[in-house]
């Protein structure tokens, strides 16, 4: 031991008052005074203990639903932190996140997730923008995340790992290898004999020890520490313990053999060090019962206190889902750059609005695979070279990597714009996108907001096949917290682009790839979120639509005025924030409505814009909405068939004419 | 100190007070299972939350909701 006296007493007086919390939750879950499902971390003070003590206070800590340990550890003060595991309003996210979700950025905790393995992508997003941040100030904070073995089992931990040692992160994985992953020991979730052989898999090192030493975890996550803020990379560190209370309380560990139990209970991590510290004339018997003592008091007054706060006021419910709406930026006028506006393509659009952003907020960067090059459809083309590969990162093809770094970047303070290839491969990474970036800031009353933009391609029509084609924005708008934006020309793209990577909420921009090579006119208009755009006006109908199926209505508008039909053909731009203003007004109006996008009509958006056109106007309807979509199959791969399953321009006239047939 | 029926996971809204372990006036210590449930998922042991003589409030065989009070521990 190299710790001096102060250090060592006072990772004891964590120890004891991670105990003594612990059994203050767990009594007063007994008696029915609190109702929460609690994770306890009884057997595993010495591995926080020991961690902590090796960190600084501005360090990050990521770490996972059994937690209270790593959380007590780092500083989270007791009063918020069991406010939160109760549901009341003073808790660290005002009661909104629960006990699975505490974060005090305070102190450094960033993330704590209730999804097994999910914060070690947000995790090394996190250090990459502690990497970024020590380019400028020489300090480099280190990340540590938390995690259990049974999340080395998910491809979060591999994508994650394998990410941080490419990059050099400074990250430390610290395992608490408990024995369990849920109710599967150890030995029936995995073959290798340890966790940290599994670090030569990433060219970083792994080191094992035992968990219940506080001071042998110290050790260990000191060198990695030093390690990291050297910029070495990341390194795994698995400490070696046990939970002595099960998976969640209730859990009587029928499953577990009693004789590992008794044993484990022998090994119990506190008067373990109690022993040490006394045998080494460290502290009395007398003077080590004063101290956990002093542990359990406050513990006790702590969770009283929390106890008898009051819950969150009605008025919480809707708060903090997004943030208060940020104004569309206006542009940064490049040297150059014409007055009256340019004619671009959509692809160049795109393209200006990531350099614009690149070069007007340092914090802004770009990650996703292939793009220092010129990405798969060529929009990020150049910005490496401009901007230094290090703020244009290509990645591996790890999706939930990808997206998990961008959250984690966002939290660490920077504005990243990540790429995924293709919408099809949303299913990849919708844990971080849908678990993650869309609900941080309400589980955490507001206190971290996730700044982000995931730019993803898609479109039918190209005869690619049923994975590269699918329109699947009703997955997203489906998740409250996400914004949901989809271009229809070159001055959109550009504008509301850059509104997204200004914007406090994570923003997915759709690109569909058939209008890429459109062009027009780009000048320095701003549009904000939630702003529709008539594209068209007329008093007869509204056609509501968005991205590449505005042509088509445009197209029918033109064909039908000859006729005397009057078409209006509303754009929404975003999905969410949806413009309800716009449709109130265009189709409190015309008495008409037809929803056109390229998704499947089934459970589309369309359904959505439908539903609330009917809730909001029955009686004013002259004809029901109608829907045109794709066709209920997946998109096939044959051109024929393909046109035949997409809507176009002939389904969309055929059904502008039915509407209009009824109710005349 | 009232004993009220606790929830255990996720799901649980009432359970059946099957048994005491531990009977009426009994001396009971923290940690020691005092009485036995059962829901529809698994049976299960409640734990003395404090030590101190055990009230019998609960009836065995008798369904009681999370929150009701099912003992009590008193000084010993």
């Amino acid at each position: 031991m190299d710790l001096d006296d102060a250090t060592l007493l006072s990772m004891f007086d964590t120890m004891a008052l991670i105990a003594a919390c612990d059994d203050a939750l767990r009594s007063a879950i007994s008696a029915g005074d609190a109702t929460l499902a609690y994770y306890s971390p009884r057997g595993q003070e010495a591995v926080a203990a020991g961690w902590a003590a090796a960190l600084e206070p501005d360090d990050y800590l990521v770490t996972t639903y059994r937690g209270l340990h790593d959380q007590i550890a780092k500083g989270v003060p007791l009063r918020p932190l069991l406010a939160e595991m109760l549901g009341r309003a003073e808790g660290t996210g005002k009661g909104k996140g629960g006990p699975m979700h505490v974060v005090w950025p305070e102190a450094g905790l960033m993330l704590t997730t209730g999804v097994v393995g999910s914060g070690i992508p947000v995790a090394a997003g996190l250090a990459w923008a502690a990497e970024r941040r020590a380019g400028r100030d020489g300090a480099r904070r280190v990340t540590l995340v938390s995690f259990g073995d049974g999340a080395t089992n998910i491809g979060a931990f591999h994508e994650a790992a394998n990410l941080a040692s490419l990059w050099e992160l400074p990250l430390v994985l610290l395992c608490q290898n408990n024995g369990y992953g849920e109710h599967t020991a150890f030995g029936r979730h995995q073959r290798s004999a340890h966790v940290a052989d599994r670090a030569a898999a990433y060219a970083m090192p792994g080191v094992t020890v035992d968990g219940n030493d506080p001071v042998a975890v110290f050790e260990a996550v000191s060198q990695a520490a030093a390690r990291a803020r050297a910029g070495e990379g990341p390194t795994l560190v698995e400490a070696v313990t046990y939970r002595l209370f099960g998976h969640v309380f209730g859990d009587r560990m029928t499953y577990v053999d009693p004789a590992e139990l008794e044993a484990a209970w022998q090994a119990e991590p506190v008067a373990r060090f109690r022993a040490a510290l006394v045998s080494r004339g460290l502290l009395s018997e007398e003077e080590a019962a004063a101290r956990e003592a002093a542990g359990a008091a406050r513990a006790r007054a702590a969770l009283d206190e929390a106890l008898a706060l009051e819950e969150p006021g009605p008025e919480e419910v809707l708060t903090d889902v997004v943030g208060a709406a940020v104004a569309a930026p206006a542009r940064a006028r490049r040297p150059g750059a014409g007055a009256q506006g340019e004619t671009l393509s959509v692809r160049a659009a795109i393209t200006r609005a990531l350099d614009e952003a690149l070069a007007a907020d340092e914090r802004v960067v770009l990650l996703g695979e292939d793009i220092s090059d010129t990405g798969v459809f060529g929009v990020t083309k150049g910005l490496a070279a401009t901007h230094g590969a290090g703020r244009v990162r290509d990645t591996p093809i790890s999706e939930q990597a990808i997206v998990g770094a961008a959250v984690g970047a966002a939290l660490g303070g920077l504005r990243p714009v990540a790429e995924i290839m293709f919408m099809d491969f949303l299913g990849l990474c919708l844990d971080q996108l849908a678990n993650h970036a869309a609900k941080l800031r309400y589980m955490s009353g507001g206190a971290t907001p996730v700044p982000m933009v995931v730019r993803t391609a898609v479109g039918g029509g190209l005869q690619v096949g049923a994975q590269h084609s699918q329109m699947l924005e009703s997955w997203l708008t489906h998740v409250p917290g996400l914004k949901v934006v989809v271009p229809s020309n070159p001055a959109d793209a550009r504008a509301l682009l850059a509104t997204c990577i200004a914007d406090d909420d994570p923003c997915v921009f759709v690109e569909q790839v058939p209008l890429l090579s459109r062009k027009g006119v780009v000048d320095d208009t701003p549009v904000a979120l939630g702003v529709a755009h008539v594209a068209r006006p007329g008093a007869d109908v509204t056609v509501v639509s968005y991205g590449r199926q505005v042509h088509d209505a445009l197209a029918v508008a033109e064909a039908l005025a000859p006729r005397g039909v009057e078409v209006e053909v509303l754009d929404l731009r975003s999905l969410a924030p949806l413009d309800t203003d716009a449709l109130l007004a265009s189709v409190g109006r015309t008495g008409r409505a037809v929803v056109v996008h390229e998704a499947v009509v089934t459970g589309g958006f369309g359904a959505e814009l439908a539903a609330w056109l009917s809730e909001a106007l029955f009686g004013r309807l002259a004809a029901p909405v109608l829907r045109v979509g794709a066709l209920p199959a997946p998109l096939p791969y044959a051109a024929g068939l393909e046109r035949l399953a997409l809507p176009g321009p002939e389904r969309v006239e055929a059904a502008v004419t039915a509407v209009l047939a009824r109710g005349r | 100190m009232l004993l009220r029926l606790p929830k255990i996971g996720m799901e649980m809204t009432e359970a059946v007070f099957v048994r005491w372990l531990a009977g009426d006036g009994e001396a009971v210590a923290k940690g020691q299972p005092i009485y036995e449930i059962e829901t529809d998922k698994v049976a299960n042991e409640i734990d003395a939350p404090a030590a101190g003589r055990l009230r019998h409030i609960a009836a065995e065989q008798a369904t009681y909701a999370v929150g009701d009070p099912v003992g009590e521990i008193l000084e010993a």
